[in-house]
């Protein structure tokens, strides 16, 4: 498999400057080492605010990382020149959770999806027409006119919309995230299988950002398991599904409900408390505080990725 | 924004201050649009016979020192009113919305220095500062005009930056940054029309007070020269005839008291109306 994305211990903090002159920091990402390969879809999940929307953006370029290199086909993202910059911006997309406040309520969608056209001078004002209603096409909104306002449209149109104005530029990755989680349910499986056909289709990379694990399973080739900033666990779909060894993981599978519960008991390991404030992460693993199987050492020491088997790699301190 | 109109009319009708201010603000149009067909005589017609008449039905408003048609002048009047209304608004607004649109922007340092300039601008009472500027660049009607546009210029910077801020954090724009969109395309294409809807509504609280700042000018003699039929101008003439001829001042006095509340109400109105929090997503 040939490499895409490298990330390499990135971190992204925000500074927040109190009144009375205090900082305080909060570690969004906290020395992040991922590897995307060409034609993976890896689907990121974890709580809300534990950093993967913030993973996102910082891998868009849209926020500077605070340390760390992230490297697209091995050129360094941090410290690529403007106009280098601008060529990898058609290559690198981007399609967000609210189909509300993603499109300008004040454009056309004609407007809205011929503006990354006009931006990198693609053809003329009527090809690039043509290549609006194509792309509409593909993603299942034929329209014949372009002259409509997003408000005319449903939840789900809107979001269709919002990926084909990802899909314009041709490119060869896409950041989802959570694109599903604003929408109807009927609506999410539609929208499911159209990010699923275009990946065929389009031969598209994608990183799929959610906290729903039904929706990652189905979709990811590998899962990336993030708690407060972290990667805690990562591997292939199939071994994190029937084989979650980090206590924090298998605690989010058991939360999800089996459409056909076996019959007698099954313990459900539940979550207690809520996630610890980043501002002041817990020390050694970020986990223990909520941890059912915590030991003296997982106060002290911060556990590191360690491969458990083949691809599936694990920081807890209880796997030897 | 199609769809919206209608529910947007239906508001104004609904609330009666709003509707009230909305008709002033049409009859004050009206008025300017069509004064030469409404005025019953020439407003520069002298007629000395008939100095200092008092109202009567030739002269609904009476007459002047040198028998002009108050009537008359009052209605030409609001020709020139409506166009300090009109240029201080674009000659406050667009410098205005340039100036909070870039500031918020950028932020940083830049947006520091640039809003802490517009503090200074507003830490002076208006009419103070409107009346040295217009001292300073010599007595006329234009002068006045850009004094009082100086000092509406924080209003605008100050509203647009704001919705700027949040603005830059939409995820439309997001998206466009994303592709490649550079800050002056942003700042055109999504942060200054998505910006719009509130700055009408300042506008029409601005033309208000414009109008009320620049019939005070001329009132000291800053503004416009007395032949000009400006509202505050007649007052500042009739004055010296207040006690015994009240209608000279009266009048024109009332029709600035009647167009500033008009603005006022009309842009208090649209406010409340274009909340969304109002009228829901």
């Amino acid at each position: 498999m040939e490499e895409l994305i490298r990330l390499e211990n990135v971190k992204k903090y925000f500074v927040k400057k109190s009144v009375l002159g205090g900082k305080k920091v909060l570690k969004a990402v906290d020395g992040v080492n991922l590897r995307i390969e060409r034609g993976e879809t890896l689907g990121l999940v974890g709580e809300s605010g534990c950093g993967k929307s913030t993973l996102g953006q910082v891998l868009l370029n849209l926020l500077p990382p605070t340390d760390g290199t992230i490297y697209y086909e091995g050129k360094d993202l941090t410290k690529i020149p403007k106009n280098e910059e601008q060529k990898l911006r058609r290559k690198i997309q981007i399609v967000f959770q609210d189909p509300y406040s993603s499109l300008d309520p004040r454009m056309t969608v004609g407007a809205i999806l011929t503006s990354p056209l006009k931006i990198h001078n693609i053809g003329t004002k009527k090809e690039r027409i043509e290549k609006a209603k194509e792309t509409l096409a593909k993603v299942g909104l034929p329209l014949p006119r372009l002259d409509r306002f997003p408000h005319e449209f449903s939840g789900g149109q809107r979001q269709r919309i919002g990926i084909a104005r990802a899909l314009i530029l041709d490119p060869e990755f896409i950041v989802l995230d959570e694109p599903t989680s604003a929408l109807d349910v009927s609506v999410q499986a539609q929208i499911l299988n159209l990010i699923r056909k275009l990946r065929e289709e389009l031969n598209l990379t994608y990183l799929f950002i959610s906290h729903d694990l039904s929706v990652i399973k189905y979709l990811s080739t590998r899962i990336a398991v993030m708690y407060l900033g972290r990667i805690v666990e990562i591997g292939k779909t199939e071994d994190i599904v029937k084989n979650p060894i980090h206590p924090y993981t298998k605690a989010l599978f058991s939360s999800i409900l089996p459409p056909h519960p076996p019959d007698g008991e099954k313990k459900i390991t539940t979550l207690e408390g809520d996630v610890p404030n980043p501002t002041n992460p817990p020390s050694g693993c970020r986990f223990h505080t909520r941890c059912p199987y915590a030991k003296p050492i997982c106060r002290e020491v911060e556990p590191k990725l360690k491969t458990v088997q083949g691809e599936h790699k694990v920081a807890c301190h209880l796997v030897i | 924004m199609k769809k919206k109109m209608p529910l947007t009319l239906y508001l104004i009708l609904k609330s009666p201050l709003t509707l009230f201010g909305a008709v002033l603000v049409i009859l004050l149009i009206l008025m300017a649009i069509f004064a030469p067909l409404i005025a019953p005589y020439n407003p520069n017609r002298i007629s000395l016979r008939e100095k200092l008449a008092p109202p009567s039905l030739k002269h609904p408003f009476g007459t002047d020192e040198v028998g002009r048609d108050l009537l008359s002048r009052v209605i030409y009047g609001s020709r020139i009113s409506l166009q300090v209304g009109i240029v201080v608004v674009l000659l406050a607004g667009i410098p205005g919305i340039l100036i909070g649109a870039f500031s918020g922007y950028y932020g940083g340092q830049f947006d520091n220095i640039i809003m802490r300039l517009m503090d200074i601008v507003m830490a002076f009472p208006p009419l103070v500062l409107a009346l040295s500027i217009a001292a300073a660049l010599g007595p006329s009607l234009v002068n006045s005009m850009m004094a009082v546009a100086f000092i509406m210029i924080p209003k605008f910077s100050r509203l647009v930056r704001g919705e700027t801020l949040s603005l830059k954090e939409k995820p439309f724009v997001l998206a466009t940054r994303a592709q490649g969109g550079k800050p002056l395309y942003i700042i055109f294409r999504h942060i200054i029309p998505n910006s719009l809807s509130s700055v009408i509504v300042l506008a029409s609280l601005v033309m208000g007070d414009a109008i009320l700042v620049a019939a005070s000018l001329s009132f000291i003699g800053l503004g416009a020269q007395p032949p000009t039929p400006e509202w505050g101008a007649l007052v500042s003439v009739g004055r010296k005839y207040i006690l015994d001829q009240w209608w000279y001042a009266t009048f024109p006095g009332l029709f600035i008291f009647l167009a500033v509340m008009g603005f006022n109400l009309f842009g208090d109105g649209l406010r409340d109306i274009l909340d969304p929090k109002i009228r829901g997503r």
